[in-house]
């Protein structure tokens, strides 16, 4: 049913330096992907076990400020009237924002038949995953009486009680929750040849055990792969409109409302393009320690990273862009409160939150226009980590600065946050890197089988692969 | 005093301010008066109709007099006179008379008690002890003061204004707030006669996108408040905490954004910084009857009634506080913490406390979003009393909210808006009435009276200015 | 998975399949072809990615799976639909915003993510199940060789079950690039359950099985106490209710009665006769002359009289009213309530009928609490009119009304 070639590389040779550095063949890519996860527990990396212990310590520290919020109350935050909504809210579309760039890598990507992907986005999708679940914690843990967080579930309960499905609340539980399943679920059937892979390599009984359940008893049967592919493909075309429709039902959360800086139209394409901007770069913030200390120099080449960048610098530009519409639209639109907003936003209390999200999302990605800065591992780790620090802000801005100044000058407040607040924050960050260290240590960080697609079949050159309907528009291919 | 200038000249040269020569005032508190309700702490939680700030007084300074002096708002200052000091905290209060500053009494008590000040319980004085500079010489005033400024600051807790206003924000309220066709609407005679009508305008034309149900089937429960009547006096603000069973949450609550009064009365200044006009607004849950809060809520805990009221559902609500974002007027109160949490201790006094509550209202626990209900176990009450006698109409007047209640000018007047010829359905429909902020198409249940202003043109700056219009 | 065996070969041979391993994939297609050509039914290609071109080269036909996720995306579509709608205008309608109960902007980002949840769902299950996943234990594991199936080796395998599996291992050792043939052994472990596994299994299962348990327990209590207060939230009061105790006083309640001497504002009780139902400690004989008996309070009292009394009396007033006739029907010792058409009730004065309803009679308790003042006294107007009607003769019914009676006794 299929028939282009997998070794069939869309640029023309000699166009693009290749996928892989150096000499590659299948054996040699099972190798370089499995032994990250193979040494047993007694030889785990001193590096690895450093990093696991300051995250988890972290991820301590979240546990006991949850706690800490449970048993007091959510007053344990700098939330306040009028910003009823503070870090949590903040942290959370940040979170949101940082989890679109996997399944955008392994959707949307591989729709476009972009094989460089293939070396980068088990890594993404992983991201993804550990993002959404610290995402998915501060909308549960933010709401004043949590063990009733289930009243949000349509659950057939004995006071026939349902949810109000006109609020976009309600539509975020659906969109997050789907979200999150269809990532894991993207993410876990990518992986199922792998795990198979680590399953046939395993020595130790307990290994041969874990991987062989989660591998499914997977053989590498063509009959399987036949449909696997069908699978995934629909998968990927799944998660491409999901992935512009959650963002955009998160800034629904906002643009619904009728708060003055909140109300706009603009909000879901502007969500949804800086979720990826922020998304792209934590993953090369994350991928060059990575490749660097598991030694994957070879699969995760600075041409994976110039392409990322290529990808940051255009969503920033858009972002700033956006910016500047608000601005417009404010004063165009002739509404007082909303012109108002947005001068408060620039010029009043919180101007400096503005100018940090200014300068780190729109003026730093600009450096990615000169290829040195685009392949210099330096500078586009400091660029990351500013859109980061920037993202955060933007989400910052959003939330805090629109509530606290509204339509009734009586009512307007300062908010500050309390050391509970910062201490969630970085918490997550301890939620996030666990996870992240048991996936790097256990489980296959680049999808093999994917690459081993995408790689020139060895011992045969590009000019001697039959064009076997090459031309042929089947979307199964490009794997 | 405050006020003896009146009938000075309007052109008299400003006074000089010199320090070491100004005037002190010892003001009557207007919530603790000499301080024999200092152990009130739902008096001692009431704002002050003019500073707004509560479990607290300070040296009250005019915007003039603290440039002059170098001062800030919530400076330490040591006040020196005729020999006695008292170290205190300054506020800059607009209409404080220049060169004059003001300390109320009734504070920086010993013995008032475990709430005002107890010395022997090591409970901590509220406020400033203005008796220190006091003598029987000068009861009232005294001349010569000194003020030396210190480095420290002093954390007030207020409940508007709640930090230091930047330009941006202050020229934009300066633009929202008084005028014909602002929040606070208000108008001279002479505008008033040419336009009686001047409060009715909208700024944008009202279209709704759907019809709207027909939701008040029985009864279309509304409030009048008249401007021209309110003086700020907070006896709504007690009155309905006294009622609805609303906590006191204590300074260092309020100074964080948590108070959780149902009703508050905005103060707003306008005009010249030193000599302003001051208006008042109580503003309660306004009984939108297209309620933002309510389509955002995702459990449907705040839903409009059969009677158009706009319900909290307590044991419904989640507390996710979108509604409160929601919520233009931001009249919701979210309770942040157990706010009453000494009453799960065993306390001396416990049985006492329980009797202050009133056992027709539910004590919100933590996590749950509250707010005004138009006293619905008073409507309840008087619907069930009009059905035992025979099933009749509920009369106007006969349900009475507590801040209606406990207004002394009768500026708040609640009542069926489909009986039509109910006070509040005349009031309604008068021309000075307006709703607030409608514009946004809410369609507010309770309608503000615009004020008309009408000063004894004997008083010096007796004519109404407006900076716009 | 061994259903068949081939005619004269039987699995004693320990067979299972014979397998071809290939070092290069486009070898492995060219063998697949000839495979494919050679009439083989039972046989499959093993690769550690999916080798494009593979498909038309073993024969697979395209997959029903789109249509699998066509039907699991239209019933999240369609089931957002019905839940959103059910729920927010049939089961739990609420006036929201003033808006309308059902209108479908409001539901299209749930109907959306429905839609594209249980459609990846049916990918993701649909994927699984029709490709006999998950299956943990298979022949071609026992095979060390078959383990680089999964990084860079080529496997084609042939099963004992197809019918021309004689010719199979011929086939394959003829094939170019073919590195090594092999059979692979059936595998002969035993099927049966480990021993650990199955009693962790078992301990786990019944242990999933005890929050059922306790719901069910629960459901059937006649406990009026709820069953757990992790939190408190708002179940606890604190706050006298009416009717509640309070140690502070010495009469231990929570409710305090008026200060001695002092009259609340609309309890002033200055009309005896209105009030009690006496003049001067003696029954009232009229009604009181505040309140004046004409048609509209003998409605009136009707309407009482249904609401409050006949549910005992009857609404007749002979005294079965359904309460009583319930309670004969199902043989409790239920004091039948006095028939008010007998002489002895008869002879009382209104004043008295009103004090009973005041005050209560024997079984009867007091009605003051439910019925007002005016109330009562059109309820016992009411009963007058009943005694009446029950001894009535012709005389009694206006003349213009008898003619339909005289009908109304023909039929």
């Amino acid at each position: 049913m299929t028939s282009i070639d997998p070794t069939l590389v869309e640029e023309r040779p000699g166009d693009r330096p290749p996928i892989l550095d150096g000499p590659n063949d299948y054996a040699s890519v099972t190798e370089d992907v499995c032994r990250i996860a193979e040494p047993p527990v007694t030889q785990t990396p001193k590096g690895w076990l450093m990093g696991f212990a300051l995250a988890s310590t972290i991820l301590l520290v979240l546990g006991a400020m949850v706690a800490h919020l449970f048993l007091t109350g959510v007053g344990v935050w700098g939330n306040r009237s009028p910003v009823f909504w503070g870090w949590p809210i903040v942290n959370f579309v940040f979170w949101v924002g940082i989890g679109h760039a996997g399944t955008l890598i392994s959707a949307i990507l591989f729709l476009f038949r972009q094989k460089w992907r293939t070396s980068i986005n088990r890594f993404a999708e992983a991201m993804t995953i550990f993002a959404v679940m610290c995402a998915g914690l501060f909308p549960g843990i933010h709401v004043g009486r949590v063990w009733l967080a289930y009243y949000l579930f349509p659950i057939p309960n004995q006071m026939q009680m349902w949810p109000n499905f006109r609020s976009p609340l309600l539509w975020d539980v659906f969109a997050v929750g789907t979200y999150a399943t269809v990532s894991l679920l993207f993410w876990y059937m990518g992986m199922i040849p792998d795990l198979a892979t680590l399953r046939d390599r395993a020595t130790s009984k307990v290994r041969r055990l874990a991987y062989g359940i989660f591998s499914l008893g997977w053989t590498g049967s063509n009959r399987q792969w036949h449909r696997f592919e069908r699978a995934y493909l629909i998968l990927a075309a799944l998660a491409t409109p999901l992935v512009l429709s959650v963002h955009s039902v998160v800034s629904f959360d906002f643009a619904v409302a009728q708060l003055p800086g909140w109300h706009t139209t603009i909000f879901p394409p502007y969500f949804v393009a800086g979720a990826i901007f922020s998304g792209f770069a934590m993953v090369v913030t994350l991928m060059v320690p990575a490749r660097q200390f598991f030694g994957l120099k070879r699969i995760v080449t600075v041409r994976h990273l110039e392409a990322m960048n290529k990808v940051i610098l255009a969503t920033g530009t858009m972002v700033g862009y956006a910016y500047g519409m608000e601005f417009f639209i404010s004063w165009y639109g002739g509404n007082p409160a909303e012109t108002f907003t947005f001068v408060n936003r620039a010029f009043g209390p919180y101007a400096w939150a503005y100018w940090i999200m200014v300068s780190c999302n729109v003026l730093a990605p600009q450096v990615f226009w000169f290829k040195k800065a685009r392949t210099s591992i330096p500078i586009m780790m400091v660029v990351a980590i500013f859109v980061n620090i920037g993202m955060w802000f933007e989400r910052f801005v959003i939330t805090v600065t629109s509530l606290s100044r509204d339509f009734v000058p009586s009512s307007w407040g300062y908010f500050s946050p309390t050391w509970v607040d910062v201490l969630t924050l970085i918490g997550s960050f301890g939620l996030f890197f666990t996870l992240f260290l048991l996936f790097c240590r256990f489980l296959p960080t680049v999808a093999m089988a994917e690459v081993k697609a995408a790689m020139p079949e060895p011992g045969h050159g590009h000019a001697e692969r039959p064009p076997a309907g090459g031309a042929e528009p089947a979307p199964e291919g490009g794997r | 005093m405050r006020g003896f200038e009146v009938g000075a000249p309007e052109d008299a040269a400003p006074a000089e301010v010199v320090n070491g020569r100004l005037e002190l005032c010892f003001i009557p508190d207007s919530r603790v008066w000499d301080g024999r309700f200092a152990n009130n702490a739902w008096l001692q939680e009431t704002p002050d109709f003019m500073t707004k700030l509560v479990w607290d007084n300070a040296a009250l300074v005019s915007p003039a007099t603290a440039e002059a002096l170098g001062l800030r708002n919530g400076q330490v200052v040591t006040l020196e006179q005729g020999g006695r000091s008292l170290t205190c905290a300054a506020y800059v209060m607009p209409g404080q008379a220049r060169g004059s500053i003001g300390i109320a009494l009734g504070y920086g008590r010993g013995a008032a008690g475990r709430v005002g000040g107890d010395a022997s319980a090591e409970v901590a004085p509220v406020g400033f002890d203005a008796n220190r500079l006091r003598n029987s010489a000068a009861p009232d005033a005294a001349g010569g003061l000194k003020v030396v400024a210190t480095r420290d600051r002093y954390k007030f807790a207020t409940t508007q204004d709640m930090f230091a206003i930047d330009a941006v924000g202050m020229a934009e309220r300066e633009k929202r707030v008084t005028g014909q066709h602002d929040l606070v609407r208000e108008a001279s005679l002479e505008e008033y006669r040419a336009d009686p009508a001047f409060a009715k305008y909208v700024s944008v034309p009202l279209l709704d996108l759907w019809e709207r149900p027909d939701v008040a089937v029985r009864h279309a429960w509304g409030m009048t408040i008249d401007l021209g009547k309110c003086t700020g006096c907070n006896a709504c603000v007690v009155g309905c905490q006294a009622e609805n069973n609303i906590p006191v949450v204590g300074k260092e609550q309020v100074s964080r954004g948590r108070i959780m009064h149902w009703i508050r009365i905005d103060r707003y200044f306008a005009g010249d910084r030193d000599d302003p006009r001051v208006v008042n607004q109580p503003l309660a849950c306004q009984q939108c009857e297209n309620a933002p809060c309510e389509q955002v809520c995702p459990v449907a805990a705040t839903t409009h009634n059969q009677d158009g009221l706009n319900d909290m559902v307590y044991n419904r609500c989640v507390g996710t506080r979108y509604c409160a974002n929601n919520c233009p007027y931001k009249v919701r109160r979210f309770n942040y913490l157990d706010f009453h949490d000494d009453l799960d201790k065993h306390e001396p006094d416990l049985d006492l406390k329980k009797m202050a509550y009133n056992p027709e209202v539910t004590v919100r626990w933590r996590g749950v979003m509250e707010k005004c209900t138009y006293c619905v176990q008073r409507i309840q009450a008087g619907r069930i009393k009009a059905k035992r006698e025979g099933n009749r109409e509920v009369k106007d007047g006969e349900v009475v909210t507590a801040c209606q209640q406990a207004c002394p000018t009768e500026a708040i007047v609640f009542g069926d808006l489909k009986q039509p010829r109910s006070r509040v359905s005349e009031l309604a429909a008068a021309p000075r009435a307006y709703q607030m902020l409608a514009e946004l198409n809410v369609d507010p249940r309770t309608r503000y009276l615009a004020r008309v202003r009408n000063p004894d043109p004997a008083l010096p700056k007796a004519e109404v200015k407006h900076d716009k219009h | 998975m061994n259903p068949e065996h081939a005619p004269g070969q039987g699995p004693e041979d320990g067979v299972h399949a014979v397998v071809a391993e290939f070092s290069h994939p486009h070898d492995l297609a060219a063998a697949c072809e000839k495979v494919r050509d050679a009439g083989f039914t039972r046989w499959d290609a093993y690769t550690p990615f999916p080798v494009h071109g593979l498909d038309d080269a073993m024969g697979i036909k395209p997959t029903i799976l789109p249509w699998v996720v066509l039907a699991g995306g239209i019933t999240g579509c369609g089931g957002g639909l019905l839940l959103q709608y059910w729920a927010n205008s049939i089961a739990y309608p609420f006036i929201i915003s003033g808006k309308p109960m059902f209108s479908i902007p409001a539901n299209v980002p749930i109907m959306f993510e429905l839609t594209i949840l249980l459609s990846a769902f049916a990918a993701f299950f649909g994927n699984l199940l029709m490709g006999g996943l998950p299956r943990f234990s298979n022949p071609l594991f026992r095979m060390p060789r078959f383990r680089r199936a999964t990084s860079d080796r080529f496997f084609i395998s042939i099963e004992r079950s197809d019918p021309r599996f004689a010719e199979a291992k011929a086939l394959l050792s003829g094939l170019a690039g073919a590195v090594v043939v092999e059979e692979c052994p059936v595998d002969t472990s035993s099927d049966e359950i480990p021993r650990v596994v199955r009693y962790t299994g078992l301990t786990v299962g019944l242990l999933a099985l005890a929050p059922f348990f306790l719901f069910f327990t629960a459901r059937n209590t006649t406990s009026t106490e709820p069953q757990f207060h992790v939190v408190p939230d708002m179940d606890f009061q604190p706050k006298y209710k009416a009717q509640t105790e309070n140690d502070m006083f010495a009469d231990g309640r929570a409710m305090r009665l008026p200060v001695a001497g002092t009259v609340a504002r609309g309890e002033l009780r200055d009309d005896e006769h209105l009030q009690d139902g006496t003049i001067d400690g003696v029954w009232a004989k009229d009604l009181p002359p505040s309140i004046t008996g004409d048609a509209a309070f003998m409605a009136r009292g009707r309407e009482v009289f249904a609401i409050y009394c006949s549910v005992c009396h009857g609404l007749d007033g002979r005294g079965d009213g359904l309460v009583t006739r319930r309670a004969q029907q199902k043989g409790l010792s239920w004091v039948r309530p006095t028939d008010m058409l007998q002489d002895t009730v008869r002879v009382q004065d209104i004043g008295q009928l009103y004090g009973t309803v005041k005050n209560g009679i024997r079984n009867m308790p007091s009605y003051a609490a439910q019925i007002g003042v005016r109330d009562r006294w059109a309820a016992v107007y009411y009963v007058r009119a009943l005694q009446r009607a029950g001894y009535a003769s012709l005389d009694d019914v206006p003349p213009g009304e008898r003619a339909k009676l005289e009908k109304k006794g023909d039929d």
